[in-house]
């Protein structure tokens, strides 16, 4: 990305974030209630969404190529299971980045 | 802003700064190995200000990105700020550059603290609100400065650093599905994403993955909701 666009793609981003955050503050600060449809999307489509980012993460992996997927995968498995067990965000993600870093290096 | 407010402001944050320090650095480390300037790290951390919109940049700007899946996927990802506005309206009733800021500041770990946290009556709402915004971002702007500073001053190999964001990611789904009474969410979420992989490609997985899931959880409703209950 050269430097103008990568310019313009953060005013993009800065943009579109603080839009999302001051939406309701524009539609419904004179107190009209959301329609139940809005209440419902805005309680169920975060983990729809963020299904779709994890597939998306794994986009890149070439379960043909010569590591089949495999560090993606068990990194996978190392992050969520250090979650469940001491369910500390950090540790989960610190732990779960170097082991993968470690098995590309290693493997 | 007296010392009182922000004394009991910043111990309110230290949760927050704890996670801020680690998440902010990994974010300046994954950033200046997609070949960014330090400057535009801390840049990004002070007009953009969001957790997982930033860690997605990473991927926009090593992929050259389009205009429009930029934007498209900056508002899905931060969809669920659309809702948390909606339990501030009281709070942050007025107007000027103060309203403005703490719109802005409106992070999930910020909305939590200011809706989780009794501050006492002897603070000022406003100003302790105020505080614990513009420290939560203080530290994330530190952190990533940090990690930026590293990722450009020392040359190591950061191969695979990129998997942090596919951690944060495993590590909130897994929250989500023990908060979450019905897992049709999910399940749309997980299915839509890959028949958009099929059907339309590698590029356009978040943008007909969203349509989709949005789509399927509509004609799903009545049905989830009696799950969710």
């Amino acid at each position: 990305m050269d430097g103008k666009k990568l310019f313009i793609s953060i005013i993009i981003m800065s943009l579109v974030t603080f839009s999302t955050r001051a939406m309701p503050f524009l539609l419904f600060g004179r107190g009209d209630k959301p329609a139940p449809i809005i209440l419902f999307l805005g309680k169920y489509l975060p983990p729809a969404l963020i299904s779709v980012i994890i597939i998306y993460c794994y986009k890149d992996i070439d379960l043909m190529g010569a590591q089949h997927g495999i560090p993606e995968l068990l990194a996978a498995a190392v992050t969520v299971g250090l979650h469940l067990k001491f369910n500390n965000t950090m540790l989960s993600i610190f732990a779960g980045t170097i082991f993968y870093m470690l098995m590309l290096r290693f493997i | 802003m007296n010392k009182k407010t922000f004394k009991y402001a910043f111990k309110t944050c230290v949760p927050v700064i704890l996670g801020y320090l680690p998440s902010g650095f990994a974010f300046g480390l994954m950033i200046s190995a997609a070949g960014c300037s330090l400057f535009t790290a801390v840049i990004m951390s002070v007009v953009i200000y969001t957790g997982a919109g930033q860690y997605l940049a990473v991927d926009f700007i090593k992929n050259n990105s389009a205009y429009i899946a930029i934007a498209v996927s900056t508002f899905l990802i931060n969809s669920k700020h659309l809702f948390y506005g909606l339990s501030m309206l009281e709070r942050y009733k007025g107007s000027g550059f103060k309203k403005l800021y703490l719109i802005f500041g409106l992070t999930d770990e910020t909305y939590a603290l200011l809706t989780g946290v009794k501050c006492p009556d002897s603070i000022d709402q406003r100003r302790f609100a105020l505080a614990v915004t513009a420290i939560n971002q203080s530290a994330w702007v530190t952190a990533t400065f940090f990690g930026a500073l590293l990722g450009t001053a020392v040359s190591f190999d950061t191969t695979g650093i990129d998997f942090a964001m596919t951690a944060l990611f495993l590590v909130i789904v897994t929250d989500q599905l023990k908060t979450y009474k019905t897992k049709y969410p999910f399940v749309i979420g997980a299915l839509s994403a890959l028949a958009a992989l099929l059907v339309l490609g590698r590029d356009n997985i978040l943008l007909g993955g969203a349509a989709m899931s949005v789509a399927a959880l509509i004609l799903l409703r009545k049905r989830i909701e009696n799950d969710g209950r």
